[in-house]
Order: structure tokens, then C-alpha cells, then sequence
């Protein structure tokens, strides 16, 4: 047996414990972010390193899967500086149990295995619902009970489906469905599972809990819930759905696309009477997560006969704007959450931004860069993410889904753009906002706003992965 | 060449906004001034020799993605290429961007002039992109440096208007955008290959192939996203409030640039696939380019606000090139190719006019601080240069012979007497009209009685009507020598047209 593709995975489960052993001596937040932005690095470098295409343990090595797991820690790597302004207590038990988080996430990505998928899920809830409370505030406690609560249910929903999903497969490895027993038993093993992981998704009807549990987490906290967390339910999702519904299994289609269609136009329109920003944030993630939803539908879909364009050729596409779509969704929307550090308050809303332009200019600069992006505006990652997945739309025949996809991206400009204002044309107004300016603040900000702009500009990205999106 | 171009305005613009201070007014000036010169010379030798059709064409493969076994090709290049049309653009463009800057207040700091330097970036992008990403991408680009003026440094209620001008322009350009991805999937399957090249997308022989639904569909989005820009009749709500609520500066920007836009789109882009336009359709378009004309200008008839007025005023002067851009479609021959390069010409000329009057009317509006009719009149008594030259745009517009305006609405007029026969004279009606108010505004405003309320006024200094003569000299330039431009025009709408 060959553990050289296991070597990332081992490297965070020991990181961990050190990190846990460093904490006995002292609890410097220094030393130990910088210890475990070390470990995700090495870790990193180690998958990016490793060989392709090998099967062991119920685990499947490929390219598919690295890229995801590269996401995973590059979603975890985003947090960890910003996390030391708004972390209080033991520094040593929250940056083990990030990378203890990763670990969980990285098994996710590398297996097609629906019971370790489903723990390795569950893994990264449990340590979740820990972080949110973190801080022992009010606020904090309030959203981890809802968090924790909601995403219980949701935990029995994912068991049931998984249970009829074996029911009417009579397997449990996604590879190896190629036969349905029992065909009713398949379609509430798709309810359920859509239910399940919708919850952690907050797709249309499940979302409640993610606005409040957003608002209350910590800012870093909430920027690793409603990206990293969400792209893991996401990619779950993706692997379920494309392995083991696709194939002649039309509820697939119509289940998303009138979620998708729900979930942004919900996410979207709520949005625009919010003045928390927090809240704003919180549903702007539901409506993308509506946007990204809308690649399941295009999967289950087929409009050209097989001989004008293949069914695979557009699932590829679909596939890859997904890929696309999660890398910089992580950090439009990740970004837009760690910029609410540049704030001192608890709750924080849209008014307390008037003159952040004034005192910090590339902060400033930074926050527009991600609501630019998050509208889909060109040069910025968010505007490429749009176009292909837009594109794959239409490529697959979606023509009516894409209109109401893009109504909804001009219903969001309302509030993005209301947020640049609030920044940016309230400069002149007499306003005494204090703003936290410290380098560790500020830095992450321009990184990430650089990586959202890097993403803008490289064409190359989508092509590259429309080689990759082969499961 | 031209990818340096692209370079060094990018890297000035971005200088200008952040790191020269007080003096990025003079240094936005000297770098888009020698960028000018430049462009003109280097135009001058391309065009010595000019055959019609795309030249100094260069092309990348930026990104690409080969399967043999799913036989998927996708390619995503980056090319560029002049046409007369775009080369003519390009010098507006970059001489409204030095109008629009020369008019700006220099308290304004960096951040103004540096957005006023990426709109005109995005103008000059838009017109040399020969690949609809890239075009999309430009597309979209310049409206947010405008949109960033109006709000920040707008007058009354600017963020709100922002944000409409926004949107409004914004559904247009997505709906552009399905139109491009409709048409490359079809592409893909006609010939198996993805690709997003204008010149592959825009090719009769291919568009010929499609569904009808797809072609139509396509057809939709690229007339809304267009017509909306130009403004036309239906879609031209968010026109007078912004124009009325952004900075002078950005006004000239939005109707000597923003405005080309979309007389690019029609003429440049659109136009070679038209002939599978529905008949109806394409009555349709001329009729709305003739209610757009009376429309526009029974309206800014009933303005008070004089900067209201040279709105509508433009907007019925862009309604020519959708008069110009429908009559080419049914004319053949000779009467297609004064079509189109008049509609060329009023699109490139109408810069000038524009400039122009919002320049002129600017220096007015410094001093007395209103732009109410009413509460100007016998303004001639105390600011003569001023008023002669704010006169001057005035018959401009209205199409006197030897300024700027006239050699498009002459062509046009003429030409579509030939398709749509005895409707020109609604034509006729909608210039008596635009005449008419046009005079009416400058008696009311200009002469009469000196309004004492005003004050006392003091007349345009040395600078301010150096600038004002500049416009005004480059105005009567393109009105008496229309050859220069001309010939370069007819000669790519005869390639355009198809009768080379």
C-alpha cells in the first residue's frame, strides 16, 4: 500500500496536535496562526505535488478531487490572520481544530465513498458549531444553538437519503452505481439528500439559520461558514448528484432548477431592505448559492439531440463554471466578510462604513473590489465566474434559466452598489466612524482583493479545468 | 503597436489617480495630448493606403482547450484590429477624454481625473476589441468610471441616479452578453470549435445557418444593449436625469463617448449580419428612429433646463444613425454606402457638437450658477464670447452647413429619401423642430433683456476660450474638409455593404 498520497492528510492530523502542545507552554496567537498557515502551505505544496490517478482505501486520487482540496485549504488559509483580531481564548484549540477542519474537508474531496463522505461532513460540522461559539458571546451562543440545531435535522435528513440511496443502489461507492433496484426509493433519497445538504448549502427553504448564525458567528467564522463550508456541501452535492442521479434521472432538473430560480431570487430580493451589513452578506451568499445551484440543473439536462451537442461536452462545461464558480466565490465572498474586521462594533451596519475610503484608501479600494465582483463585473473573478456559467447555460440549452439569472445579477447591483456608496460618496459627510487599521487587517483585504482581481484576468483558468471536470 | 497603446493608458491611468497629487490635471492632459499626436500620425500611415477593410490586425490565443476524444476545441483570443469606422473612433474618443478633463475642476484630485482617463481606456478598448470577450469586457468597464463620477461627484440626488444609469445599462449589456454566448454555441455546432472571434460570429454565412429562434434571441439582446446606449424612443428614461446630475465633465463623457458606443455597435458590429433581419423589424427600427427624432425634440422643447435641452438635443441627434442604420439595410448600391458612411459620420461628428455645447455651456453655468432658461436671458450684453460660442454649438446641432453637424444629417436625409420615400419628411419635421427650439433656447437664454438678478458677470478668460476655440476649430475642421473623413468611411461601408 502506497501512503504518499496520504501525506497531507497526516501532516494536519499531526500539525494539529502540535499545535494543541505548543499551546501547553504558551498561548501566542503569533506563533501559532503562523504555525498553522505553515502547515496548510506544506500541505498545499504536498497535493499539488502528488501523483494522479490512484485508488486505495475508498479514496480516489485524481486531478478532480487535488483541485477541490486545494480550494478547501485555500478557504481555511483565508481565515487564519484575520481570525486573530476577532478570536478571543485559546488560540492553540482554534487553529487545532482548523486544521483538524481541513483534514476533515480533504478526506471529503478525495472520497466517493457516501458513508466517509458523510462523516467527514460531519466533521466539519461539529467543529463548526464549536467555532461559532467561540467567542462565549451572547450573540455567538444565540447563532451556534440555531447552527446547531438546524444542522442536526439536516444531519438525520442526510442519513435517511443515504439509507435509501443504498436501498435502491445496493452500494455505497459512487463508482459503482450502474443499476437501480428500487426506483421510488431513489427519488426520496434524493429529496433527502437535497434537503440534507441543502441545509449547509442554505438553498431556498433551509436558509433561515445561515442569516442569523452568519450575523452572530465571528467575522472570520462567518467568512469560512458561507464559503468553505458551503463549497464542501456543494462539492458533496456535485459528486452525489453527478455519479449517482444523472444518468436518466430527470427530478434532478427539475428539483434545481426551481430551487436555484427560488433561492437567488429570495436571496436577492431580501437583501435589499437589509441595512446590516452582515445580513446583506448573509443572503447575497444564499442568491450565489443559488447562482452555483444552477450548474445541478444544467447536469440533469439535455435540450440538443446527443448528436448536435453531446451531453457530455456540456456537462463539462457545467462542471468546470462550477469548479470555476467555487474557487472564486471563496474569496469575493470571504473577502467581503473579513473587510467587516475594518469595523469595531458588534453589529454592524451599513451606515458605519461613511468615510472608510477617507481614512483608508486601498481598504476601501479592496471592499469595492469585492462587491464588484460579486455583481459580475469585468476584470474581477466574479465577472469570468458569471460568464462561463452563463455560457454552459446556454451551451446546455438553458436559455430561460439563464435570463432569470441574470435578472437577478441586475437586482443585486442595487445593493452591492449601495454598499460602494455608503463607502465611497459619503466621504465629504461629517462622520466619525473609527475604523481598526491594524496591519493584520489590512493585509489579508489587499491579498485577497488581488487574488479576486488575478482571477478576473486569467482566461485560461476555465479552459484549463474544462480538462480537469472529468470525475 | 497598438497592444503598447493599451499599456501605457492603462499605467497612466492609474498613475493619475494615485500619485500625482495636484498635478494630475496637467499630466493626464500631456500624456493623453502626445498619446493624440500619436495616434494620428500612426493613423495617418496606416490609412495612407486604406482598402476597406480590418487592418493592422494582431491576435493571441490567450487561453485553449483541445480534447480528442469529446472533439471540444475552445478558444479564447485576444485580438485586435482597426476599421476607418474604429480608427475615426478612437481619436474621438480620446479627444473627448481631453475635453472632459480640460473642463475639470482641478480641486477634484487625483481619483476624477483618473476616472475620467479609465472611461476613455474603455472606450478606446471597446473600439479596437475584435473578439466579443474582450468587447464585453470594455463594454462594461466604462460604466464604472462613470458611474463612480455621477456619485461622487454629481449634484442632485446622485446616488440614486447612479445607480439607475447603472442598472439601465447593465440589463442591456447582459442581454448582449447571451446574445454572444447564443451564437458561439451554435457555432460550436456548425463547426465544433469555441470561439467568441467577431469577425467568425458576425459572418453572414454562418448567422444564415441558425435556428431562428437562436438568431432572433441574438438579434434581441444586441438591438436592446445597443439601443438603450444610443438612447432610442422606448429606453431613454435614464438619459436627461443623468446628464442633468453628473459633473460637466462626465456629461461630455457620456454624450461624446458613451453615446459612440452604440452607433459602433450598430454600424461596426451589427450591420453585416442584417440582411436576415425580418422585413418588419427593420421598419420597426426606422420607425423608431423617426419617433426618436420628433419625440426627442418635442420634448426638449418643453425643457426649462438648458443641460436637459442639450440631452434630448443629442439624443435626437443620435436618432439619425438609427435612421441611418435601418434605410442601409433596405438600400442597395451607392444609396447603401452614403447610408452608412453618413450614419458613420454623424455618429463620429456628433462628439464634436456635443463637446461642445456642454463645454460652452459649462463656462455659463460657473458663473451665474443656474441652467434654468428663465433664469438666464441677455447673457449676450455681458459674456458676448461665451454666448457666441455656446450659439455656435447650437447651430451645429441643428445642422448648419460648414459645422460638424451637417454632412451626416445631409447624407442620411438624402440617402433614405431613396427607401422610405415621402416619410423623410418626417425627417424634415423632426430638424424644423430641433431648429426651432434650439433658437427659441437661445433667444430666451442669450438675448432679450439682461436679466439683474445675475449680477454682475464677467466674460470667459484666456484658457477658457482657448479651450472653447479648440472645440469649436476641430468642429468647423470636420464640417468643411469632410473628405478626409469621409473617403476613409465610404471606403469601409462599401466593404461593409458588400460591394467590393
Amino acid at each position: 500500500m502506497n501512503y504518499e498520497y496520504f501525506y497531507s492528510i497526516i501532516v494536519l492530523g499531526i500539525s494539529g496536535f502540535i499545535s494543541l502542545a505548543i499551546g501547553i507552554k504558551n498561548n501566542n496567537k503569533k506563533i501559532l496562526a503562523g504555525f498553522t498557515a505553515l502547515v496548510l502551505i506544506v500541505s498545499f505544496i504536498l497535493i499539488l505535488l502528488g501523483t494522479k490517478n490512484y485508488d486505495v482505501l475508498t479514496m480516489n486520487f485524481n486531478t478532480f478531487d487535488d483541485y477541490w482540496a486545494l480550494i478547501f485549504i485555500a478557504s481555511t488559509l483565508l481565515i487564519i490572520i484575520p481570525s486573530m483580531n476577532d478570536i478571543k481564548g485559546r488560540y492553540d484549540v482554534f487553529y487545532a481544530l482548523i486544521l483538524f477542519m481541513t483534514l476533515s474537508m480533504l478526506i471529503a474531496a478525495f472520497t466517493y465513498n457516501l458513508i466517509v463522505l458523510f462523516v467527514s461532513f460531519e466533521g466539519v460540522s461539529v467543529i463548526t458549531y464549536v467555532l461559532v461559539a467561540f467567542n462565549r458571546t451572547r450573540r455567538n451562543l444565540e447563532g451556534s444553538l440555531k447552527y446547531f440545531i438546524i444542522s442536526t435535522l439536516g444531519t438525520s435528513f442526510n442519513i435517511l437519503g443515504i439509507s435509501f440511496f443504498y436501498l435502491s443502489t445496493k452500494t455505497f461507492d459512487l463508482f459503482s452505481v450502474n443499476k437501480i433496484f428500487f426506483n421510488k426509493a431513489l427519488l426520496l433519497a434524493l429529496v433527502f439528500i437535497i434537503i440534507g445538504f441543502g441545509f449547509k448549502l442554505a438553498i431556498f427553504p433551509m436558509q433561515q439559520w445561515a442569516i442569523d448564525t452568519y450575523d452572530g458567528a465571528p467575522n472570520s467564522i462567518s467568512a469560512f461558514l458561507s464559503t468553505g463550508g458551503k463549497v464542501l456541501a456543494y462539492m458533496i452535492l456535485l459528486k452525489i448528484l453527478y455519479l449517482g442521479f444523472v444518468h436518466d434521472y430527470n427530478y434532478v432538473f427539475y428539483f434545481f432548477a426551481i430551487l436555484g430560480i427560488l433561492t437567488m431570487t429570495y436571496g436577492n430580493l431580501s437583501a435589499l431592505s437589509q441595512n446590516n451589513l452582515k445580513r446583506i452578506f448573509a443572503y447575497s451568499s444564499v442568491a450565489q448559492a443559488g447562482y452555483m445551484v444552477l450548474v445541478f440543473a444544467l447536469i440533469g439536462f439535455s435540450y440538443f439531440p446527443a448528436n448536435v451537442i453531446p451531453r457530455s461536452t456540456f456537462i463539462r462545461f457545467g462542471i468546470a463554471s462550477a469548479m470555476f464558480y467555487a474557487v472564486v466565490y471563496i474569496f469575493m465572498q470571504g473577502g467581503a466578510y473579513i473587510a467587516m474586521n475594518l469595523i469595531k462594533k458588534d453589529k454592524i451596519m451599513i451606515e458605519d462604513l461613511d468615510g472608510l475610503s477617507r481614512k483608508s484608501r486601498l481598504s476601501a479600494l479592496s471592499l469595492w473590489i469585492f462587491m464588484l465582483s460579486l455583481t459580475g463585473i469585468p476584470l474581477t473573478g466574479g465577472f469570468l465566474a458569471k460568464y462561463f456559467l452563463f455560457f454552459s447555460l446556454i451551451v446546455g440549452g438553458l436559455w430561460w434559466l439563464a435570463i432569470i439569472a441574470i435578472l437577478n445579477s441586475v437586482i443585486s447591483v442595487f445593493y452591492y452598489f449601495r454598499i460602494i456608496l455608503n463607502s465611497y460618496v459619503s466621504e465629504a459627510s461629517e462622520s466619525d466612524n473609527e475604523f481598526n487599521l491594524a496591519p493584520s487587517v489590512r493585509y489579508p483585504l489587499y491579498v485577497t482583493a488581488l487574488i479576486t482581481i488575478a482571477l478576473g484576468v486569467s482566461f485560461f483558468i476555465y479552459t484549463y479545468l474544462i480538462g480537469l471536470a472529468t470525475i | 503597436m497598438l497592444l503598447l497603446y493599451f499599456f501605457i493608458v492603462f499605467l497612466a491611468a492609474v498613475i493619475v489617480s494615485f500619485f500625482m497629487g495636484k498635478y494630475s490635471k496637467s499630466f493626464s492632459l500631456i500624456v493623453l495630448g502626445l498619446l493624440t499626436v500619436f495616434f494620428v500620425i500612426y493613423s495617418f500611415v496606416k490609412f495612407y493606403n486604406y482598402n476597406g477593410k480590418i487592418i493592422s490586425k494582431y491576435s493571441f490565443l490567450l487561453a485553449s482547450f483541445t480534447s480528442s476524444n469529446h472533439s471540444i476545441t475552445v478558444n479564447i483570443n485576444f485580438s485586435l484590429g482597426l476599421t476607418g469606422f474604429t480608427d475615426l473612433l478612437i481619436i474621438t474618443a480620446l479627444l473627448v477624454s481631453i475635453f472632459s478633463i480640460i473642463i475639470g475642476n482641478k480641486e477634484n484630485g487625483g481619483i476624477f481625473f483618473g476616472l475620467l482617463m479609465f472611461a476613455g481606456y474603455g472606450l478606446t478598448g471597446l473600439f479596437a476589441m475584435r473578439d466579443f470577450l474582450f468587447f464585453f469586457i470594455f463594454w462594461e468597464i466604462v460604466l464604472i468610471p462613470i458611474f463612480f463620477l455621477i456619485a461622487r461627484y454629481g449634484s442632485v440626488n446622485k446616488e440614486k441616479i447612479s445607480i439607475k444609469f447603472f442598472i439601465y445599462t447593465h440589463v442591456g449589456s447582459l442581454f448582449l452578453l447571451l446574445s454572444i454566448f447564443t451564437l458561439s454555441t451554435y457555432y460550436f455546432i456548425k463547426y465544433s470549435i469555441f470561439t467568441f472571434q467577431i469577425a467568425d460570429l458576425m459572418s453572414l454565412s454562418f448567422q444564415s445557418s441558425i435556428p431562428l429562434f437562436a438568431l432572433y434571441f441574438s438579434f434581441f439582446g444586441f438591438l436592446l444593449a445597443f439601443f438603450i446606449k444610443l438612447p432610442s424612443f422606448p429606453l431613454h428614461s435614464w438619459l436627461a436625469d443623468t446628464y442633468t446630475s453628473s459633473p460637466f465633465s462626465g456629461t461630455v463623457m457620456l454624450s461624446g463617448g458613451l453615446v459612440t458606443m452604440a452607433g459602433y455597435g450598430l454600424l461596426g458590429v451589427l450591420y453585416p449580419v442584417t440582411s436576415l433581419f425580418p422585413k418588419t423589424l427593420v421598419y420597426f427600427i426606422i420607425l423608431l428612429g423617426l419617433v426618436s427624432l420628433v419625440y426627442f425634440g418635442l420634448v426638449a422643447m418643453f425643457q426649462t433646463n438648458l443641460k436637459r435641452m442639450i440631452a434630448y438635443t443629442s439624443a435626437a441627434e443620435m436618432s439619425f444613425v438609427t435612421i441611418a442604420f435601418g434605410t442601409a439595410i433596405l438600400s442597395t448600391g451607392y444609396v447603401r454606402v452614403l447610408d452608412l458612411s453618413g450614419g458613420m459620420f454623424q455618429t463620429f461628428s456628433h462628439v464634436f457638437v456635443a463637446s461642445l455645447a456642454f463645454s460652452a455651456l459649462y463656462f455659463i453655468y460657473k458663473r451665474t450658477h443656474t441652467m434654468e432658461i428663465y433664469g438666464l436671458g441677455g447673457l449676450y450684453h455681458k459674456m458676448p464670447l461665451a454666448s457666441t460660442f455656446f450659439l455656435a454649438s447650437f447651430l451645429a446641432s441643428l445642422g448648419l452647413p460648414s459645422l460638424a453637424g451637417f454632412i451626416g444629417e445631409f447624407s442620411i436625409t438624402v440617402s433614405s429619401f431613396q427607401t422610405i420615400g415621402l416619410f423623410t419628411v418626417i425627417i424634415i419635421f423632426g430638424l424644423i423642430l430641433v431648429a426651432a427650439y434650439l433658437i427659441w433656447g437661445a433667444q430666451r437664454s442669450l438675448f432679450g433683456f439682461y436679466n439683474e438678478k445675475l449680477g454682475e458677470l464677467k466674460d470667459l478668460n484666456k484658457i477658457e476660450f482657448t479651450i472653447l476655440f479648440f472645440i469649436l476649430i476641430s468642429s468647423i475642421f470636420v464640417g468643411v474638409y469632410p473628405t478626409l473623413f469621409f473617403k476613409i468611411l465610404s471606403l469601409y461601408a462599401t466593404h461593409l455593404g458588400g460591394l467590393i
